[in-house]
């Protein structure tokens, strides 16, 4: 049953009339700077109502200030943006705890928008809701053709767009930036996960489900198609992770969490060494080192934010990309092939995770 | 303070804060990659921006 459209009085948005066709429309939203570039579902009132009866809070509610610009964030202005970019209703409460996610003070998003860094927000659903809306976890995961993986991304970004500000003309400073930018949520493959899901790993009981919000700099494929015995791709995950030119190895102070993304069959083989998820992160966390050297007067060199007590060590100390293995985020997602691969973090930013209520 | 790449974002954020006008120091960009005996020179050459920023605000704001 559609609410009331007085539900949507109070904090309401504006109300447009646009004349002409869905194309006029749309160069009418992309002059203005409120599309990503792509075609949009014009927000017709009907349609954001039918997106509001999704959820069980009222239009007006204020889910908080989003920085850069503070915009105010209500549920009836993300359910605008989640029309704008194609989602079904059903795919609202995700949208919108990924919304919260981003909200959270330590995901720092105003950072993320106008760093020179080009972090784009990630949102990696665990728990059963990836299978009853079809979030997709499996072949080709980062790659096109699914609409939910597809739209929460895109309305998340498009809501960070239009109430924070995070638009080339205005606040984002990224000097590439990446397609991550557009969209980027997928879920993890549970059926072909061999340790206990995401959110369990991450503190949440196994009923619920969840989003879980990262700042990811790009994606780093590592293929590993001559080792069959889950070490020998630990040991090529490894060396994928401990390449030059990665920010993080001069910001472990700040809590980023790298994402990495095991394909099924390196998970299995890894699982069938008798890896335990813990058992990866902690070999991860042991492995992924640089020697303190090599990193002297390189990258961010002169801002590292790191433990003092480093400062006094010698060049051949190791110096670890995190300060503790939980600080990976470890998912188990893709197809059938001998790939993985991992996301840099942008640094300054802490992992955000919201129940999707 | 900032850089010559963020002149615009500093604007819109001091707009966003209700402080539109809010003096901007700007220095040359980049400065990720600069040393820190040229860094302590940049700052020392921009004191007086800086004071005087500082200044003019609070001249503006007793006046307001």
């Amino acid at each position: 049953m559609p609410k009331p459209v007085q539900a949507l009085v109070g904090r309401g948005a504006s109300r447009l009339q646009v004349p002409g066709s869905v194309t006029d429309i749309n160069d009418y939203f992309y002059e203005r700077g409120w599309t990503d570039g792509l075609p949009i579902i014009p927000p017709a009132e009907e349609l954001v109502v039918e997106m509001l009866a999704a959820c069980a809070l009222p239009g007006a509610h204020v889910l908080g200030q989003l920085p850069p610009l503070n915009g105010t964030v209500t549920v009836e202005k993300v359910a605008i943006n989640a029309v704008m970019a194609g989602c079904k209703p059903a795919y609202f409460p995700v949208v919108l705890a990924g919304v919260r996610a981003v909200l959270q003070p330590q995901f720092n998003v105003g950072s993320i928008t106008t760093t020179t860094g080009g972090a784009a927000p990630g949102f990696i659903v665990s728990g059963s809701i990836a299978e009853t809306l079809g979030i997709h976890g499996g072949t080709a995961v980062f790659g096109s053709g699914h609409r939910p993986n597809a739209t929460i991304g895109r309305a998340i970004r498009l809501t960070m767009r239009n109430l924070g500000g995070a638009t080339a003309a205005t606040m984002e400073k990224s000097t590439h930036g990446w397609p991550g930018k557009y969209t980027l949520c997928f879920a993890e493959y549970q059926a072909r996960n061999p340790w206990e899901p995401l959110h369990v790993d991450l503190g949440y009981p196994a009923a619920v489900s969840t989003v879980t919000a990262v700042a990811a700099r790009g994606i780093h494929t590592v293929v590993e198609a001559t080792q069959e015995s889950g070490e020998g791709v630990l040991q090529t995950l490894v060396s994928s992770m401990t390449a030059g030119g990665i920010s993080g190895y001069a910001f472990q102070a700040r809590g980023a969490s790298p994402v990495v993304v095991l394909g099924p069959e390196h998970a299995a083989e890894i699982a069938a060494a008798g890896f335990s998820r813990k058992d990866v992160k902690a070999y991860l966390f042991q492995h992924v080192r640089l020697p303190l050297g090599q990193l002297k007067g390189r990258g961010h060199w002169g801002t590292r934010s790191w433990p003092e007590a480093w400062e006094k060590e010698r060049d051949d100390f190791l110096v670890p990309l995190v300060l503790s293995p939980d600080t990976f985020v470890l998912v188990v997602a893709g197809g059938d092939g001998r790939h993985s691969s991992w996301m840099p973090a942008w640094s300054a930013t802490e992992r955000a995770t919201e129940v999707i209520a | 303070m900032i850089t010559q790449g963020f002149v615009t974002a500093a604007q819109q954020r001091a707009l966003a804060l209700g402080m539109p006008g809010h003096p901007v120091i700007v220095l040359e960009h980049p400065i990720a990659s600069k040393k820190r005996e040229h860094m302590l020179q940049l700052a020392r050459h921009s004191v007086e921006a800086v004071v005087s920023a500082l200044v003019s605000s609070l001249r503006e704001a007793h006046h307001a």
